[in-house]
This record gives structure tokens, C-alpha cells and sequence, in this order.
């Protein structure tokens, strides 16, 4: 069963997301600080971090940071507001998905599901399996492993970086909204926040482009969406 | 809508007032411009100076009208005897053709002028008969003696005759 | 204003009744004061002129004396008119028929003057002759007696003399008081021009302040000059503008603080709804198996939970809409696609009439028309009978969405608050669904959404068969918000 580790000030607030996590099938582990979640890191092996961003002390997006500098560990942000300063940072500083409080169980639990999907065990992967390596200029992108390598040496991509690159990567030169992106990669319906999108496209670009303000891999068409290539 | 309607009322009455006044002028100084005709303005007495001459009453239109007579030796007035015997003489012949006439017979003269004694007045005294003289003829005599007298514009004029004597009588004309 | 109003406006300003008043003023008394020295002087020219010539007349006649014959011939008369003619002075001399022709101007002799001059008197009157005034002077010659009295000799003389110059000098004079009124007249206007300024310039500003003072500026102030009334009204306006200034700060204020308590506790208020939601599916799965009224306890607590939620939410909402502070987040959607998911989240899709033509792109924030058209839909269903429809159709500029349902429709009475805050219909009707924001959100939501200068609208209305019609309408290409703050 997933580990999750909860990091929430709040006390009943950290107390009734750990229950009902937990009555879910999750196992929970629930720290205050952000420094105490990281050390638990240190020591527990997880499968996703739930992290609210408000925190006394190390603030979310630090520490959100220094998860993203460790690994590759999936990281769903909890906000009291969702106005544009603290997703946008949150998103920037590598989160892969936010919720905002007060949010229902089962609707954070779909979004741990949802991000599990994307790391791998039973990681969905778009279209028919085709085996091997695949070049796409200086990337080469091996599906059956869930690695990406540029000019040879691996890219370390957070889980939902990686599923966005894979999901534009299976269709080149084919425009994807942001709509469709967000329903394939975060699975959040039509009508989910498309800031997710260009946020995860800023990330990526930065990690696999040369030239991040000029991008080749991952280009934006105005109007439409975003494409890989053409080259 | 009253508001209106009082302001409106009240533009107009200004307005007319403002006509008024300003036909009131209009009409003031067309009116009186100009040199305009005028009533008879009566001043002084008549312009009057002295006669040369002998001066005696004839008869004009009905009317007593005087005529002068110029004297012999010259200018200067001539005595009253002298003057009805000129009156009695009668008209020129340039006299007569202007129209001028006179009922005094020539019988009268000579006559004498006197001042009255019973009362003020001149006495006329004349040779012949005066009763049945006119009363054209008598005040021709008694016109002709005050004119030629001084001093006795409107004294009664007593005639004399030889048939008797005509109550005074002043000279008709002033 | 109309012609006639402007004309009307002009004709009884100040200005003009200044310059009535002046105008009049002067015109007035250069009349008076002219017509008074007018007629004096005419009076005094003509006097003059008729006392000379009469004396004239009677200074010759003097010489004529002494007479030494009457009555005279024609000839006599002839050469007396002609001695006592010149070239201003036409003399006429008769005695009884007689008349002297010599200068043919016996015919303008009055009947009036005659019987004057027979009285024994100068007489002498003004007459037009041919269009020019002249001078009738007459006398009789008499005979003076050494007592005073006198005689007529029945000589009546008469002279006809010109007076054309006088004529001219007397015109003059009225030209001159033309020009005298004319220039006073000149005068009093630039003078009542000068008044009328000094007096408007002042009311102008204070109307102009007014004015502006009206459309908002409460910053407005007036210069005080002087000490007159005017710089009292002035006085007295910045006075004025100076208190509504800080009354209505005070007020803005006061809203501004209500605004953002309400603001801040509904923050406050999601911590701990924060702590019961994430626990509410828990109540709810163990709802059925809680012993007695405990299960009924834990489902009330639950479902009033999840109100209490969307009441917090959408109190937060409105509070970033009232501080200006709600952003779009911008993208491409196809907007039947956008709606076909909204109804496809809430399971309406097969309750739900659509005409949803494809391919219409617009740019708006998705989330913002999910949360309209839900809200919208829903109202129909709850409010309405079904079947509840849904319509797109697209401008060049603009999108249009329609939500109708069969229902009773909305009463004349409730259609201008339908968009209230907390605004419910039917009084009786529990609060048994929604926080009575929902439509007050959604045109915000609407209005949120801006194009040139124009911005998306929400209306309602009923449709002609007695249903209920909410009709959205979007801007296709809608701007950043830079400051998208819009106090309702």
C-alpha cells in the first residue's frame, strides 16, 4: 500500500487527513515540520509526500525544493487559496499536482492514485507499448524502462514531467491542448487548472532543452496547445 | 411646468416694457424735430411813428379810412381849421379813383375848433347846417378834428352849427 | 438643449439683463438730458431769430416814417416791399385791397396772423412754406398822436423770412444727441459686458466645480477671491466638498474594513472545515452501521459540512471579486467541448437539451465558465421543469450561451434581484441547496471577463413559453486581468 508522508501544521486538520488516508488503505505517516519531513525522508521510504505549503519554520515550497533535489518523489501540494502566487510557485518550485483546502479524502486519495500512476508500478503508458529506445534528436527516450537520456547521460525527471514528455513524445508534431493534456497526464477532467500544464512544460524545458527560451522538444503553439518537434 | 410658465410671463412683460419705453422716445423725437409751425405769438404794439401832413377821414368800403394831404409850405402839422376845409373840399380826383369818398358837404367849412368849456372835449364850430349830417359824415368830421388836435385822442367832439348843436360824440375809432 | 431652449437660456442671462438694464440706463438719460438741451436750445435759436427779425422788421419800418401821403398807390406798396425785401426776407405790404406782388408771397399769410396784426399788434408765426419753415411777421403802420394813443394808418406790412438756417443749426443740435445716446449707449454696454464678466466668470467656475463634484472628483475645490457673496458661495462650496470628501471616505473605508473581515474569516473558517471535510467520507461510510440517531447524526454533520464548505468557498470568491484581486486563467477552449464536460462531470449530460455547434474557439478561463454553466444548470433543475436546454451560438467577437428550462419562470418582481447576494425567491423555501451566491458568482464571473471596453454579461429572462432563460454572454478573446476589480 502507498506510503504517503503528510506534512500539515494544523493539527486536526493533519489528524483527519491521516484517518481517512488511512481507512483508504494508505499508510500515513503525519509531521508537523517541514524539517521533521524531511528527516523522515531521510529515514522512511515513501511513495508520495502531501505537502502543505504554509508551514512554521522551512516554508513549503523550500522544502517542496529540496524533495525535487533529492528525487524524484511525487509531490501534491495543499493550499488554503488558490490564487495565482502560491500554486504558481508551488508548481515552479517542482510540485506536481495542488488541492485546496477544505478538500474531501477521496478526492486527495484520487490524486495520490493519480500521481502513483504516473511514476510506475501500474504506470499507465499512452498508446500500445513499443518496445525500445526511441531517438528524438539529442533525447532518447526508452519507454520500457521510464528513462530519458540526453546526449547520452539519464534526465532526472519528476513523475509527471516524465508523463508529459512521454504523452507529447507518443504523437510528434500533433498539437495537444492543454485540456487534453491535463485529462491524460493529471487526469483532472476537462476543466482542471491549465496553469498545471505550462508550469510542468517550464520544468521540462528547463531540464532537456539547450536552449530553454527557444525550445525544439517541447514547443508551444499559440492558440492551440503544445508539440513535440517538429525537429 | 408653473415655473415655466411664471418665467415666461415675466420675459414677456419685460420685453413690453422695454417697447414701451423705447416707442415712448422714438415717438418724443420725431415729434419734436425740426423747426415747427407755430400759433400767432403776439409782442409789442405796432410800429408807429409820425404822420407829415394834413391827416382827414374818408370814406373807404363803409369805412372810415384816413388819408394824408401833403401841406403846402412843408411838412409839419397843419392846424385843424385848415384841415376840414381840405375834408370838406372832398376827395382828389386820385382818390376817387382809388374808391375813396366823403359825405361831408362842402358847406362846412370854414370851421373853428375850440376846446369845450362845460365840459373836456373839442367844440367843432361850422358854418352851415350840421344836424343833418350823417353819422358817417359827423364822425368823418369829429375823426378828422382829433387827428389833426393833440393830445385829445378820446375826447368828445362837440359840432356846432349854424342850426344847432349835435350831442358829443368821441371818434369811433380808438 | 434644443435651439430654443439655448436662445431661451441666452436671452435671460445675466449678461443680457445686465446689459438691458445698462443699455436702458444710459439710453434713458442721454435721452432725457439731450431732448431737455435739445428743446431748449431750439427754443432759444428760434427765439432769438424771431426776436431779431421782428426787431429788424420794425427798425425799418421806423425809417419809413414820417408819412406824408395816404392812402399810397400800388406803386408806393411795390417799392416798400421791395425796399424791405432782401435775400433771406420776402416783405408783403397792403392797404386794404391792395397787395404789393413783387415778391408773390402775400399766399402764405395765415387768416390767424391777419386778425392779430389788425388788432394793432407785431404778430408773428412759423409756418411751412413748400417744406421749409419760415418766419410770419407782420404789423400794422400807425400814426403816433402826441398823447400816446395812435392811429392804424391802414398799412399792414408783413415779412416772410427763411428759416432754414435755423433749421440747419437745430438739426445739428439733434444730431449731436443722436450721437451723444449712441455713444452712451456703446458705453453702458461695454460697461455691462465688463460687469456681466466680472460676475459670470466666478458662477462659471462654481458651476463647472459643481459639475465635476457631481461626476466624482470630491477633490474639488474653488479659488476664493475677494470678500463679496461670490467668495462666500465659494467659501461655503469648499466647505461642503470638503465634508462630503471625508464622508464619503469614511464610507469607502468602512465598506473596504467589511470587506476584508469578511475576507479574512472566511480564511480563518477553512482551517478548521478543512479538518471535518477531509473526515466526511468517513461519516458517511460509517454512517449506516452508527447505532440509533448517531448514523442520522454523522450523515447531517457530514452533508452540513460540505455546505458549510461551498459557503466558505464561495464567500472567499466573492470577497477576491469585491478587492479586485480575482484573476482570469486564460486559455484556448472549445466551448462545447467546455460545456459537454461540465455537464459530463455533474452526470447531466442525458438530462440536458444541447446545441452546442463545434469548433468554437474562444479564450476564457474554463474553470470560471465551469462554474457558470453548472450553476446555471442547476438552478434549472432545481428551479425549473425540464427539459432544461443548453445553446451556443457564436459572433465574430462574442460567444452566447442560453440555459432555458419549461419551468413557471422568474416573477417580474424577482428578475431585477435575481443576481442579489443571498437573494432567494421564494422566502418559504428552505435553504435546502446552494449558499445564494451562486448566480451573484456567476456574473462576476461573467463580467470578469473583458474585451475592448466592453465586458461578458449574465442576463435573465423568461422565454415566451413561460420558462425561465439565462442568457451568458463571453467575450472571444478575453484580456489579462490587470486590475479586474468590479465593486457591484
Amino acid at each position: 500500500m502507498p506510503q504517503v508522508l503528510l506534512i500539515e501544521d494544523h493539527q486536526t486538520v493533519r489528524d483527519g487527513l491521516q484517518l481517512a488516508l488511512t481507512r483508504q488503505g494508505h499508510t500515513v505517516v503525519a509531521v508537523e515540520t517541514g524539517e521533521q519531513g524531511l528527516e523522515r525522508l531521510r529515514t522512511t521510504a515513501s511513495d508520495v509526500v502531501v505537502l502543505d505549503l504554509m508551514l512554521p519554520g522551512m516554508d513549503g515550497f523550500e522544502v517542496c525544493r529540496r524533495i525535487r533535489q533529492q528525487g524524484d518523489l511525487p509531490i501534491i501540494m495543499l493550499t488554503a487559496r488558490n490564487d495565482d502566487m502560491d500554486v504558481v510557485a508551488g508548481l515552479e518550485a517542482g510540485a506536481d499536482d495542488y488541492v485546496v483546502k477544505p478538500v474531501q479524502a477521496r478526492v486527495l486519495e484520487a490524486r495520490i492514485r493519480a500521481v502513483l500512476r504516473r511514476t510506475g508500478g501500474d504506470a499507465r503508458r499512452p498508446g500500445p507499448e513499443r518496445p525500445g529506445l526511441h531517438q528524438h534528436g539529442a533525447l532518447t527516450i526508452d519507454r520500457a524502462a521510464l528513462v530519458v537520456s540526453k546526449d547520452g547521460s539519464p534526465v532526472s525527471l519528476a513523475p509527471t514531467e516524465l508523463r508529459l514528455l512521454l504523452e507529447l513524445a507518443h504523437t510528434p508534431g500533433q498539437v495537444l491542448s492543454r485540456q487534453q493534456l491535463l485529462e491524460a497526464v493529471w487526469e483532472h477532467g476537462y476543466l482542471g487548472d491549465s496553469r498545471l500544464v505550462d508550469a510542468c512544460v517550464q520544468r521540462l524545458r528547463a531540464k532537456i532543452e539547450d536552449e530553454p527560451s527557444a525550445p525544439v522538444y517541447i514547443q508551444t503553439v499559440r492558440g492551440f496547445g503544445y508539440r513535440f518537434g517538429p525537429l | 411646468m408653473i415655473r415655466a410658465c411664471r418665467r415666461r410671463t415675466a420675459l414677456r412683460r419685460r420685453v413690453a416694457r422695454t417697447l414701451l419705453a423705447g416707442g415712448l422716445l422714438l415717438t418724443l423725437f420725431t415729434a419734436g424735430c425740426g423747426v415747427r409751425p407755430s400759433d400767432v405769438i403776439t409782442g409789442r404794439a405796432a410800429v408807429t411813428g409820425p404822420s407829415a401832413g394834413a391827416g382827414l377821414y374818408l370814406i373807404s368800403h363803409g369805412e372810415l379810412a384816413l388819408v394824408l394831404r401833403a401841406t403846402k409850405p412843408g411838412p409839419g402839422p397843419s392846424s385843424p381849421t385848415e384841415t376840414l376845409a381840405l375834408l370838406a373840399a372832398g376827395p382828389t380826383p386820385s382818390e376817387r379813383s382809388a374808391g375813396l369818398s366823403s359825405e361831408v358837404p362842402p358847406g362846412v367849412a370854414p370851421a373853428q375848433v375850440t376846446p369845450s368849456v362845460d365840459e373836456p372835449g373839442i367844440t367843432v364850430t361850422m358854418s352851415g347846417a350840421v344836424l343833418p349830417l350823417s353819422t358817417v359824415a359827423a364822425n368823418q368830421i369829429i375823426c378828422t378834428v382829433v387827428f389833426a388836435v393833440s393830445g385829445q385822442g378820446s375826447a368828445p367832439v362837440t359840432i356846432v352849427g349854424s342850426d344847432g348843436t349835435r350831442p358829443p360824440w368821441p371818434c369811433p375809432l380808438e | 438643449m434644443t435651439p430654443w431652449h439655448w436662445a431661451r437660456a441666452m436671452a435671460l442671462g445675466l449678461r443680457v439683463r445686465l446689459l438691458l438694464a445698462f443699455a436702458l440706463l444710459g439710453v434713458t438719460t442721454t435721452a432725457v438730458v439731450a431732448s431737455g438741451s435739445y428743446f431748449q436750445a431750439r427754443t432759444v435759436i428760434l427765439q432769438q431769430a424771431q426776436d431779431a427779425a421782428v426787431a429788424s422788421l420794425t427798425d425799418q419800418l421806423s425809417k419809413v416814417y414820417p408819412v406824408v401821403s395816404l392812402p399810397p398807390s400800388q406803386e408806393e406798396l411795390e417799392v416798400l416791399a421791395q425796399r424791405l425785401s432782401d435775400r433771406e426776407v420776402d416783405a408783403v405790404v397792403h392797404y386794404g385791397d391792395l397787395w404789393s406782388h413783387g415778391t408773390g408771397a402775400a399766399d402764405v399769410l395765415t387768416p390767424e396772423l391777419q386778425r392779430e396784426v389788425a388788432g394793432g399788434r407785431v404778430a408773428w408765426q412759423r409756418v411751412n412754406r413748400y417744406g421749409t419753415p419760415v418766419l410770419l411777421i407782420g404789423t400794422q403802420l400807425r400814426f403816433e398822436r402826441s398823447d400816446g394813443t395812435s392811429v392804424p394808418s391802414g398799412v399792414e406790412v408783413y415779412s416772410v423770412r427763411s428759416l432754414v438756417t435755423e433749421q440747419q443749426s437745430v438739426d445739428r443740435l439733434a444730431e449731436l444727441a443722436w450721437v451723444t445716446g449712441g455713444l452712451s449707449l456703446v458705453l453702458a454696454v461695454l460697461l455691462a459686458l465688463l460687469a456681466a464678466q466680472g460676475v459670470l466668470r466666478p458662477v462659471r467656475e462654481l458651476g463647472r466645480a459643481a459639475r465635476k463634484l457631481g461626476e466624482g472628483d470630491l477633490s474639488t475645490r474653488l479659488t476664493v477671491r475677494g470678500v463679496d457673496e461670490l467668495a462666500d458661495v465659494a467659501r461655503t462650496f469648499n466647505d461642503t466638498a470638503g465634508t462630503l470628501e471625508r464622508q464619503v471616505g469614511e464610507l469607502r473605508r468602512m465598506e473596504a474594513d467589511a470587506r476584508r473581515f469578511v475576507a479574512d474569516v472566511s480564511h480563518e473558517l477553512r482551517t478548521p472545515l478543512a479538518a471535518m471535510t477531509a473526515v466526511t467520507d468517513v461519516l458517511d461510510e460509517e454512517a449506516d452501521r452508527l447505532p440509533g440517531d448517531a448514523g442520522q447524526a454523522a450523515r447531517l454533520v457530514s452533508q452540513e459540512t460540505q455546505n458549510l464548505t461551498q459557503l466558505v468557498n464561495d464567500l472567499i470568491e466573492v470577497s477576491r471579486f469585491d478587492s479586485g484581486t480575482a484573476r482570469l486563467a486564460l486559455d484556448e477552449v472549445d466551448v462545447a467541448a467546455a460545456v459537454n464536460a461540465t455537464l459530463r462531470l455533474r452526470r447531466w449530460a442525458d438530462r440536458v437539451h444541447t446545441d452546442l455547434p463545434s469548433g468554437v474557439i474562444a479564450r476564457l478561463d474554463p474553470r470560471r465558465l465551469d462554474v457558470i454553466v453548472a450553476n446555471l444548470v442547476g438552478n434549472a433543475f432545481r428551479h425549473g421543469t425540464e427539459p432544461v436546454s443548453v445553446r451556443l451560438r457564436a459572433e465574430p467577437d462574442w460567444i452566447t450561451i442560453e440555459v432555458a428550462d419549461q419551468g413557471p419562470g422568474l416573477d417580474p418582481e424577482v428578475l431585477p434581484h435575481v443576481f442579489d447576494r443571498f437573494y432567494k425567491a421564494d422566502t418559504a423555501r428552505t435553504r435546502s441547496e446552494g449558499s445564494g451566491l451562486g448566480l451573484a458568482i456567476a456574473w462576476e464571473n461573467a463580467r470578469l471577463h473583458r474585451h475592448g471596453g466592453q465586458s461578458g454579461s449574465l442576463v435573465a429572462g423568461n422565454t415566451p413559453d413561460c420558462g425561465a432563460v439565462f442568457t451568458l454572454r463571453l467575450p472571444r478573446a478575453a484580456s489579462e486581468t490587470v486590475d479586474a476589480g468590479g465593486v457591484r
